[in-house]
């Protein structure tokens, strides 16, 4: 029969399946009225021939159900039959059903997230034309130096016989101003080749056109971000003006969305030439050979392999290194530039941490999928009596066993999408929260058709593999006891089946005793760390980073322009206090000097030894973060022609003049003869860089002897400080308009960002303790039912003995206590060692804490004993006599 | 009665169409006439003859129809089609064919 016909008939016998089989009905009755009539006519009694007339026609309902197996498509009307069954019977046990699906959902989505991760950091390649002819050129064997000069650069250009094109970038930060507002931008500096080499085309406008040397006026190209955030996506851009560096540029053009450049770690916001850089930074001998700033991709010739290129450059790598310092070696390697991370070095270590992680997330999958397979298998013994009726009413165990399979395939495809969806949740919590180092902001994680295939494709694989052997022995079912009503215990694939699942049960009490004390370690390291007092007024003040230099400004003039923008912004109500500091504290940013008391000698050698973090500060600044000064505060009467000043913490005080008072003494901050500082001030211990630092020296300067380019202004707000940041940047560009300043954060977002990997793994760690925890309970529920319903019989028996409730109840817990027990012992123990791996990462807590152990495991044994419980105590409800004799 | 003789399907088809060629007919016709024409070798049951009708005409050999029977019964009638003419022929000349092999290779020494 041809395909179209086929197609044909198929539809019609499914979308009008019901009228046909009116027909048929119809059909059949009046065959057998006809037969019936035949028979009457012979002379046979009207009941008798009804009789015989059906039994020779064989019995209308088997007749048509042999009709319908001939139609065309009858297997797809089966399997449609299929389904529509199964839904009915998933739709009966719904817990069974939830639970299957959360398994799947949960083992599978973790992986496919896990997958998502992996490929958009090192799998997936750049959308660049051809990556994979595309190498970043290193020096060293190992890969380790990715620096070259403009000269080495021009001597990889000439390699033509191997190389199609070689293109050389550079990173920095600039502000950029479009529409009144300044904003720091990463720019990319790009030889004119870029692109070319790269495969890129700009979305709008064009590539950097062709210049001389020394071009009059600059071009940029800006990347999809900063056109649609910025620009508002106008499509009339290109040709326009911006400036960017305090330099007026053309728009070149913008970059497709999906490229960023090629450092995930600092993504493009737009791209610069050589020659745009020589007039921003006239000064700058960028090309110069003692300039080793370049970092060079290259494309190699269609004929050629990247290895094969390799060899042949060696001979430009010798050239490049005699003109090199000594520092850097003289192997050149290619590194294929096709995915995201490229750079050996940081490929190294994500994929070390890729693979800790899928460890993991293979891990939860086999727990998954062993816990699923089990939950088939108990459902299937369930279904012994309904799977014997329909063999016993005519169903070929072809059949039974087709249905059996579609319920897995059922199940399959409602965990894939539930997987689907809890793999887009987790992909957006690991994108939020994961830090930069680990998925850099130049990577966009999602999920895209392959993956979803993968997904797709595990999902079915796991429920079919996990169904198929239920399927098998359910279909293997003997008919003679359930048509006498007695179904045997199948005891011999009880056995095997038993100690697995036993052993399972084990294995996710361990698994969750090291998550759950893991999780309350964690926990315990936060809240120390959180509980840590910093020293200062964390939820009131505002930081706006505001750089001088940008401007154009000499350090000595900063104080000036500072007093400005400080009598501005102490006038917005709302406003309690403000000064400048040039390091903000939780930021991570860290100088020190060497600060000795005038009375020890100090040499050159000896400064390490002295070494104090410090920070330049103008006056208010210890009333603006509430810290309490003994002392004098720094005024502006400290300028460069007055007596050197300093103000330092108690640790320092107490190091140096321990049991004394430090005022009025004085200290020399550098070896060589120089002012003596004296001390004004002493403040208290504040917590610098993070809050679980130990307690450490520091000093302040005043930035009217000591001023720095970029300072970051504090404000103290009577009440939220949010609610400053557009005030107070007005205020600013009111004092100044030509001084840019980052956008305000608040003091509290920076010690929130501090604490921020303790957060991500406390939290982690919480939500997969509490899946363990629901994972075991769960098992050790459902293996404690599956032998109530095994030990119906001796249950009876005992009750009918005498055992009371309790004893029962007893008997059936211990057994599941034992599994529990053992459970917790290798877990505890796991633990244990664990925690050693992790030691440095906590605070306030040691390793062994046993408060985190005794609350893990005595949340685990509670759950788990509630577990066990509830299927026990109904099965004291069993009727002995029902009992002995139902089996 | 019953010989439960089992047709093949191929056989079977043939033979409903060779009893339609002298017009349609309704399921317990085509069965008794199949009757007839064997002289009594075959006895077709429901079971067979209603899953090959409703093949055939899925095929486009068939065409059926709601008609009145002999004692005013509605029934289905089946009528060949002239594809089912085509096949008719088709497969007479095939089963010429292979009965004649057949015949000759039983007949061989």
């Amino acid at each position: 029969m041809g395909i179209l016909r086929r197609l044909v008939c198929t539809t019609r016998n499914l979308v009008r399946g019901t009228h046909l089989d009116r027909d048929l009905d119809h059909e059949l009755r009046a065959y057998v009225e006809m037969l019936t009539d035949e028979k009457v006519a012979a002379g046979a009694a009207p009941e008798r021939a009804r009789r015989e007339a059906l039994l020779e026609s064989g019995g209308l309902e088997q007749v048509k159900e042999q009709v319908r197996a001939t139609r065309t498509g009858a297997l797809l009307e089966q399997f449609v039959q299929d389904v529509r069954y199964t839904l009915r019977g998933l739709r009966r046990a719904p817990a069974f059903t939830t639970t299957v699906i959360v398994m799947l959902a949960l083992g599978i989505g973790a992986n496919t997230a896990l997958l998502s991760v992996i490929d958009a950091l090192l799998l997936r390649p750049l959308p660049l034309a051809n990556p994979h002819q595309l190498a970043a050129v290193y020096r060293g064997p190992s890969g380790t130096q990715a620096a070259f000069s403009y000269p080495d650069y021009t001597e990889l250009v000439s390699q033509t016989q191997v190389l199609a094109g070689a293109a050389a970038w550079g990173t920095n930060t600039g502000w950029m101003r479009s529409g009144g507002d300044l904003e720091r931008v990463n720019v990319h500096l790009v030889s004119p080749n870029y692109l070319a080499v790269l495969g890129v085309t700009p979305q709008l406008g064009g590539s950097f056109v062709a210049e001389p040397e020394a071009a009059s006026v600059g071009q940029v190209i800006l990347s999809d971000n900063t056109w649609r955030t910025r620009f508002n996506a106008d499509p009339l851009v290109s040709g326009r003006q911006v400036t960017l560096g305090g330099q007026a540029m053309t728009i070149a053009g913008v970059a497709p969305a999906s490229f960023v450049g090629l450092d995930a770690a600092t993504p493009a916001d737009a791209w610069i030439t050589f020659s745009t850089l020589a007039l921003l930074e006239p000064e700058w001998q960028f090309r110069a050979p003692n300039e080793i700033w370049l970092r060079v991709i290259v494309r190699v010739q269609d004929d050629i392999s990247v290895p094969a290129a390799e060899s042949v450059l060696q001979a430009a790598g010798t050239r490049i290194a005699s003109a090199a310092p000594p520092q850097f070696a003289s192997a050149l390697r290619l590194v294929p530039a096709s995915s995201a991370l490229f750079d050996p070095t940081v490929r190294a270590a994500s994929s070390r941490l890729a693979r800790l992680v899928a460890g993991v997330a293979a891990l939860v999958l086999l727990i998954a999928c062993a816990n699923v397979a089990n939950l088939l298998v108990v459902r299937a013994s369930s279904r012994r009596r309904e799977l014997g009726v329909r063999l016993a009413i005519g169903a070929s165990r072809g059949r039974v066993a087709r249905q059996m399979v579609t319920e897995s395939l059922v199940l399959g495809a409602a965990g894939c999408a539930a997987a689907l969806l809890v793999a887009s949740w987790t992909i957006e919590a690991v994108t939020a929260l994961a830090p930069a180092s680990v998925i850099p902001p130049g990577v966009t994680v999602a999920l895209d058709l392959r993956i979803g295939l993968f997904a797709a494709g595990l999902s079915f694989a796991v429920a079919l593999l996990c169904g198929l052997v239920p399927a098998w022995q359910a279909s293997r079912v003997d008919l003679l006891p359930v048509v006498k009503g007695t179904t045997p215990n199948d005891a011999s694939a009880g056995m095997g089946v038993m100690s697995l699942r036993r052993g399972l049960v084990v294995i996710q009490v361990a698994l969750s005793a090291v998550l759950l004390v893991g999780a309350g370690l964690f926990i315990r390291t936060l809240g120390a760390a959180l509980s840590v007092e910093p020293g200062y007024d964390i939820d009131r003040v505002l930081l706006t980073t505001v750089d001088f230099g940008a401007a154009g400004m000499k350090p000595p003039t900063v104080p000036g322009t500072g007093e400005r923008i400080l009598s501005e912004v102490r006038v917005i109500p709302g406003v309690d206090a403000a000064a400048f500091g040039h390091i903000v504290p939780f930021s991570g940013a860290f100088v020190a000097r060497p600060a000795a008391p005038e009375t020890e000698s100090m040499s050159a050698d000896d400064e390490d030894r002295f070494l104090v973090p410090y920070a330049v500060v103008s006056h208010d600044y210890f009333r603006t973060l509430g810290m309490r000064l003994r002392g004098r505060d720094f005024t502006p009467a400290d300028s460069p022609q007055a007596p050197r000043v300093m103000i330092i913490n108690e640790t320092l005080a107490q190091r140096h003049w321990p049991g004394q008072d430090a005022l009025g003494k004085r200290m020399q901050l550098s070896a060589a003869p120089g002012p003596l500082y004296e001390v004004i001030g002493v403040v208290p211990d504040g917590k610098y860089v993070s809050l679980t630092e130990a307690q450490h020296p520091y000093m302040y300067l005043p930035w009217g002897q000591s001023p720095r380019p970029r300072m970051t202004l504090h404000v103290r707000a009577a009440g939220s400080p949010s609610a400053l940041a557009a005030p107070v940047r007005a205020a600013v560009r009111a004092a100044n308009p030509d001084v840019p300043a980052l956008a305000p954060r608040t003091l509290r977002d920076y010690v929130d960002r501090s604490t921020g990997s303790q957060r991500v793994v406390a939290r982690l760690l919480f939500i997969f303790g509490g899946i363990a925890l629901a994972v075991a309970a769960v098992g050790v529920y459902g293996l404690t039912a599956y032998t109530v319903a095994q030990r119906r019989k001796e249950l009876g028996v005992r009750v009918a003995l005498g055992a009371r409730p309790g004893d029962l109840v007893r008997l059936l817990v211990s057994q599941s206590l034992l599994l529990v027990g053992l459970g917790l012992a290798v877990g505890t123990g796991a633990a244990l060692l664990l925690a050693r791996l992790v030691a440095t990462m906590l605070f306030g807590v040691t390793g062994s804490d046993p408060l985190s152990f005794a609350a893990g495991a005595g949340l685990l044994a509670l759950t788990t004993l509630i577990a066990a419980l509830i299927p026990a105590r109904r099965a004291t409800r069993v009727d002995p006599l029902g009992a002995l004799r139902a089996d | 009665m019953a010989n439960k003789t089992d047709l093949l399907r191929g056989t079977l088809d043939l033979l409903i169409l060779q009893t339609l060629t002298l017009g349609p007919n309704h399921g317990l016709g085509i069965s008794r006439r199949i009757g007839q024409i064997t002289k009594g070798a075959f006895d077709v049951r429901a079971g067979s003859l209603f899953p090959a009708l409703h093949r055939l005409e899925e095929r486009g050999w068939l065409s059926s129809s709601w008609g009145d029977s002999e004692n005013n019964r509605k029934a289905r009638y089946y009528e060949m089609t002239a594809a089912g003419r085509q096949q008719l022929r088709a497969e007479t000349d095939n089963w010429d064919r292979v009965a004649l092999a057949i015949t000759r290779a039983l007949k061989a020494t």
